[in-house]
């Protein structure tokens, strides 16, 4: 009987805590700055020019390759940059091999969109965090 | 009354095996993370410790104290997962939710430590990825001071409880001899009174400077089962808590170039949470030849079919949630 | 005149049985929801309240396809049957001296059979599935709980009556006036608890589930609205076996004079239901025949056996009758 008296003690002391769930489309979860999420390009802020000089070491790491990077040979620019987000599996390894500390993972989890084929991130998608954002004047 | 039983497995076979063949060495540790759902780090473990025993890597004591509070976290938090299941088998509603509470702040702890909750990808050969700050150590001390007390609410709900303790009394005996044959481990082991845990035995971190005990069952039935794993809990809590004041300062991992041509038959284990967790690796230029992975369900789940026979129908499943099988082991 | 005023009160009375299950149905969702340290419902309404009647309304625009031929009528029957036989079971329950659509002499037994004749009802729908073993043992397994619980609940009641000799639930709250009933009969309260809360078919006594191999579950061979009508009968079932708790324990409608005591025995119903939610979240599952056959005639029905030898023995030897 001792054993079934202190557990509906512990049951009643519980419901009169908070509880422990939180309701997702309204509010949020604070998620740790380091975990992986969606992949950016870093941008210099004051000459806002992208980081990355197309060197091909993230290509190299990856181990499903995903990553397609062309360059202008003359100029030591970057033509295009292509990740595939849909068969990602969000390892870290691109990050941990970029030596100019160009290639960053966000803690933004919510990656969902319409259309399967706006998964494929081109330059503009992958520096998006770092143009300025409009303002709104009404809820849509 | 249960005459036979046959297991039938195998369909959630993803042939790990084959498509890691071709891969080079340090590229391997994100596809075998998969492979046991709810304590990843053990075998990214056996792989790094199989190889540096091979070549003879010396890794930094620092990252060896790191990699024992990770692994004693993930400990918990698969026994936790157990304790749900149970719960849920049983048909008691709150334990269940009280349970998956607790787990969460330990996830949220190997997520700070690491970036992911359920696939670390944390430990490379000759040390781990990147150094712990500050504030993951003040977070730890903060939940480990009052989580020994929410063990003790947890212990309260399944053993002290008379109506829990009278149903999984002398439910599902394992004779010594059936267990030797089929060549069980962990804590399915522990729980008929024998002894055997290669922390202890075969001391491959630094666990030899930890000052902890085995827990030890009588019978072999259901409650002892249970029993065991609660006190591994308290007992991987007492491990944490000392190395927190030992932790040196230093490097994190040693880099360095190997020369490899065709080696065969690497080998080493570990001690998973569910039992005895080994890996064969054979390497040849660089890339990795063929690999096999030994997960312990696959003998728990014949000592099922064994432990079964002359029980009700009704209590099948209790006696296969008290086993832990974690079916992402057992077809790879 | 006469059937006019009862349609009157009959309407008056299952007015207030629809707002009790609207109750106890939220109440249920939310403290259940709490224990578990999560919210209930917190949308369709101020945290919720709405969101029954949503459900109510959605299965109230199905329930004219019961009646549109013969064939459907007679493959349903068995949840008409123990939907009518719940709302007649709650018509004969008084609830004070001047609320109460008749008085019948027998008013205690008529009410507990009805009670049970309402939960074995459901099992008469499986017309149109051929039954193969499994479902032959599961539908075994179904009726037995509701005739093995229900033997110590007839008995357990018999207490109550023989202090006050007769079976009108008027006169057995009418002597109840000095001392309430569970003072000297503490052992047929906790039996009448028991087999109230096993007969309920929640989650304490084996849960239907559905699985590949053992198909236990005689739920799955009915359709939605089976299921929608079944789940309310049973709902207005517990809420009559807990008002004939309050009557024949409890005291009543006896109180002190500050309160109207119709507001006495909604407390005491109150105070009932929060026991056995209690009761649901400590208890776990109890599986199988022979564990019901034996806790049902063994503990059960003895306990009951054993109380009303005492309450012969007092009222032989010191005439305990009011």
């Amino acid at each position: 009987m001792k054993g079934i008296l202190r557990s509906l003690i512990t049951v009643t002391r519980n419901t009169f805590k908070r509880s422990v769930t939180v309701l997702y489309p309204h509010d949020r979860i604070m998620v740790p700055y380091n975990s992986r999420g969606s992949i950016q390009l870093m941008v210099d802020p004051d000459t806002r020019k992208i980081l990355c000089d197309g060197c091909g070491q993230c290509e190299k790491s990856c181990p499903l390759k995903l990553i397609s990077i062309e360059v202008d040979i003359n100029n030591k620019k970057l033509k295009s940059f292509y990740i595939d987000i849909s068969r990602c599996m969000f390892c870290g390894f691109c990050e941990e091999a970029c030596t100019k500390k160009a290639l960053k993972m966000s803690f933004n989890y919510e990656l969902t969109e319409k259309d399967f084929s706006a998964l494929k991130y081109d330059i503009k998608k992958l520096t998006k965090h770092a143009r300025p954002k409009l303002r709104k004047f009404w809820k849509t | 009354m249960v005459v036979n039983l046959n297991p039938d497995f195998g369909y959630l076979r993803t042939g790990v095996e084959k498509i890691i063949e071709g891969i080079e060495i340090d590229n391997v540790i994100p596809f075998i993370n998969r492979v046991d759902n709810s304590s990843a780090i053990s075998v990214e473990l056996v792989y790094c410790i199989a190889l540096e025993n091979y070549f003879k890597i010396e890794v930094p004591i620092r990252a060896k104290f790191i990699r024992v509070i990770l692994s004693e976290l993930s400990r918990i938090s698969s026994h936790i997962l157990f304790l749900t299941k149970l719960a849920n088998a049983l048909g008691m509603n709150m334990p269940l939710h009280y349970c998956l509470r607790e787990r969460e702040e330990i996830l949220h702890l190997i997520e700070v430590a690491t970036g992911s909750r359920l696939t670390p990808n944390f430990v490379r050969i000759g040390g781990i990825k990147s150094d712990l700050s500050k504030q993951f150590f003040d977070k730890l001390k903060e939940i480990l001071k009052g989580f020994r007390k929410k063990v003790h609410e947890l212990r309260v709900f399944f053993l002290e409880n008379e109506l829990v303790v009278n149903k999984l009394n002398n439910l599902g005996v394992l004779v010594k001899e059936d267990a030797i044959k089929l060549a069980i481990s962990g804590p399915n082991l522990r729980a008929l009174g024998v002894s055997q845990d290669i922390r202890k035995n075969d001391n491959y971190e630094i666990y030899d400077e930890f000052n902890f005990k085995v827990p030890i069952g009588d019978r072999g039935d259901s409650l002892d089962r249970c029993m065991v794993r609660i006190e591994e809990i308290e007992q991987s809590i007492s491990i944490i808590s000392q190395a927190l004041y030992k932790v040196p300062e230093g490097k994190i991992r040693t880099y360095g170039e190997v020369n490899t041509q065709l080696m065969e038959n690497i080998y080493s284990h570990v001690e998973c949470p569910h039992g005895e967790l080994g890996m064969n690796i054979s390497v040849s230029e660089g890339r990795i030849a063929k690999l096999s992975i030994k997960g312990p369900s696959y003998n728990n789940l014949f000592a099922f079919s064994k432990a079964v026979i002359g029980e009700k129908l009704e209590d099948i499943e209790l006696i296969l949630a008290s086993f832990d099988i974690c079916v992402c082991e057992v077809d790879k | 005149m006469i059937l006019k005023n009862l349609l009157l009160k009959a309407l008056y009375l299952l007015l207030f049985l629809f707002l009790g299950v609207y109750i106890i149905i939220y109440l249920h969702k939310k403290t259940l929801a709490h224990m578990q340290s999560r919210r209930g419902p917190l949308q369709t309404g101020f945290h919720g309240i709405l969101q029954i009647f949503s459900q109510i309304l959605k299965s109230l625009l199905n329930w004219p396809k019961l009646f549109t031929s013969w064939q459907d009528l007679s493959n349903n029957i068995g949840v008409v049957i123990s939907f009518t036989f719940a709302i007649l079971a709650f018509l004969l329950i008084p609830l004070t001296e001047d609320i109460f659509l008749m008085n019948i002499e027998m008013s205690l037994p008529l009410c507990l059979s009805f009670i049970m004749i309402s939960n074995m009802g459901a099992f008469l729908s499986i017309k149109k599935v051929k039954l193969n073993m499994n479902k032959m043992t599961a539908l075994l397994d179904r009726i037995s709980t509701v005739l093995i619980f229900s033997i110590p609940l007839f008995i357990s009641s018999m207490g109550p009556v023989i202090v006050s000799s007769s079976f009108n639930l008027f006169e057995i709250v009418r002597a109840q006036s000095r001392f309430y009933n569970i003072l000297y009969q503490p052992l047929s309260f906790i039996v009448f608890l028991l087999s109230c809360s096993l007969l309920w078919q929640r989650l304490p006594v084996d849960v239907p589930k559905k699985d590949t191999y053992f198909n236990t579950d005689y739920l799955s061979t009915q359709n939605r609205l089976n299921y929608q009508i079944s789940t309310i009968s049973k709902y207005i079932n517990i809420i009559s076996l807990l008002i004939l708790g309050t009557l024949l324990y409890l005291g009543g409608w006896n109180g002190p004079k500050i309160l109207h005591p119709l507001i006495w025995t909604i407390i005491k119903t109150f105070v009932l239901q929060v026991i056995l939610l209690f009761l649901y979240t400590i208890i776990p599952r109890i599986s199988g025949f022979r564990k019901k056959i034996n806790l049902s005639l063994a503990f059960l029905c003895l306990l009951s056996f054993l109380n009303l030898l005492i309450i012969i023995f007092l009222v032989l030897y010191f005439k305990l009758i009011f």
